[in-house]
């Protein structure tokens, strides 16, 4: 039986008619992609608008608290850490594509993908994890300094003042970390695992097993 | 003639390798829909990295299959094609034509070996298929091989006492 000829009739049958017209063609190269990867970038794209929105709100902050430097210092901290993360953002956002270059196999262009996908959820999650409590501590010292006339060395000095940092700290950090992770897997990780099996398929991994 | 002349152009002459590919992995009319539009939409994306080493044809398929097996498909339930599922359309009135159950026995593998099969089917040789997928000459032909067995078994056995 010659399944090559069953194969051609099937061809000249089913896929030989041509139905796409310009219009759904262009409609199509000018829509949103539904991808992960494309998801992804957008989702760090809104995160880096965030980002400028807050750095700005901070620049005000210090500008209305320039008499206090020490809270000027404090905001000045949290700003940097985002302006950075800003940066860190945009660059990890512009390494997401999702085109095909003309050499990669579909092996390669999986393997890419995955990793892609892995290193921006490792990104957002252990940015968000050292940010928390910098920002913690900061928004503390400015809450404290802002109600209260104190001198950051008195604050410094408070032991009761430390103590609740450390323990909002050691409580958001946790939390940040977990929560990430969590939102992370059910954001992605069907798309991972999916991703995983594929590659573990074509790399001749689960059938090199079922041989010995 | 310009970029977006070329490619309508080259789409529409190898339309046929995007509607295959749909169907042999999609079975909703709404995400046949969108699948349709992402694999253009990639394709398009793509098309500026293409510089004419291979056969356009083969360009597209690697990236029809490529947006195909990363597609987010949404919560719903997808038929499974199951031994009884094919063998109670291959049995329905009227009979279905050999070719279609040919279509429904690919359909039914996984998604790396229906791949696999219908690069085979249109005519790619294992060291293309190697260079498209990935996978090494070797790997692709002990599969292919093991695959072709079964469906031609299959189909067979299905198509038994007409022809």
């Amino acid at each position: 039986m010659d399944i090559h000829k069953e194969w051609e009739q099937l061809n000249n049958k089913l896929f030989s008619n041509q139905s796409l017209i310009n219009e759904e063609i262009m409609s199509a190269i000018t829509s949103e992609s539904n991808s992960a990867i494309e998801k992804i970038k957008k989702g760090l794209t809104i995160k880096s608008y965030w980002c400028l929105f807050f750095i700005t709100g901070f620049f005000a902050l210090m500008f209305f608290n320039r008499a206090n430097t020490t809270i000027v210092a404090a905001i000045g901290i949290v700003n940097l850490i985002y302006i950075i993360g800003y940066f860190m953002i945009r660059k990890q956002a512009n390494k997401m594509s999702t085109e095909q270059t003309n050499e990669a196999s579909i092996l390669d262009t999986m393997k890419r993908n995955e990793g892609l996908i892995k290193d921006t959820i490792n990104f957002e999650r252990n940015f968000f994890v050292f940010l928390t409590p910098v920002i913690v501590l900061c928004s503390m010292v400015y809450g404290r300094m802002s109600k209260d006339e104190i001198s950051i060395e008195a604050l410094l000095a408070d032991s009761k003042f430390l103590i609740a940092a450390l323990i909002t700290c050691s409580l958001a950090v946790p939390l940040v970390y977990f929560i990430g992770n969590y939102l992370n897997k059910k954001s992605f990780q069907r798309d991972i695992d999916k991703l995983q099996h594929n590659i573990q398929k074509l790399e001749g991994v689960e059938f090199l097993k079922s041989v010995g | 003639m310009s970029t977006e002349k070329e490619f309508i152009q080259q789409i529409k002459e190898h339309e046929g390798i995007i509607h295959k590919v749909i169907g042999l992995y999609v079975d909703h009319q709404e995400d046949r829909r969108d699948l349709n539009q992402e694999i253009l939409l990639q394709a398009w994306k793509s098309y500026k990295n293409f510089k004419g080493n291979s056969k356009f044809s083969t360009w597209l398929y690697k990236v029809a299959l490529n947006t195909t097996l990363s597609f987010k498909r949404r919560e719903k339930p997808i038929e499974e094609l199951t031994q009884q599922t094919i063998e109670q359309k291959a049995g329905v009135e009227p009979k279905k034509e050999r070719y279609e159950i040919l279509y429904l026995l690919v359909k039914q593998l996984d998604e790396i070996d229906r791949m696999l099969m219908t690069l085979h089917l249109d005519g790619y040789n294992n060291p293309e298929i190697s260079e498209i997928t990935g996978m090494t000459t070797n790997n692709v032909g002990v599969k292919i091989h093991r695959l072709k067995s079964k469906i031609v078994e299959q189909l067979k056995k299905y198509t038994n006492g007409y022809s």
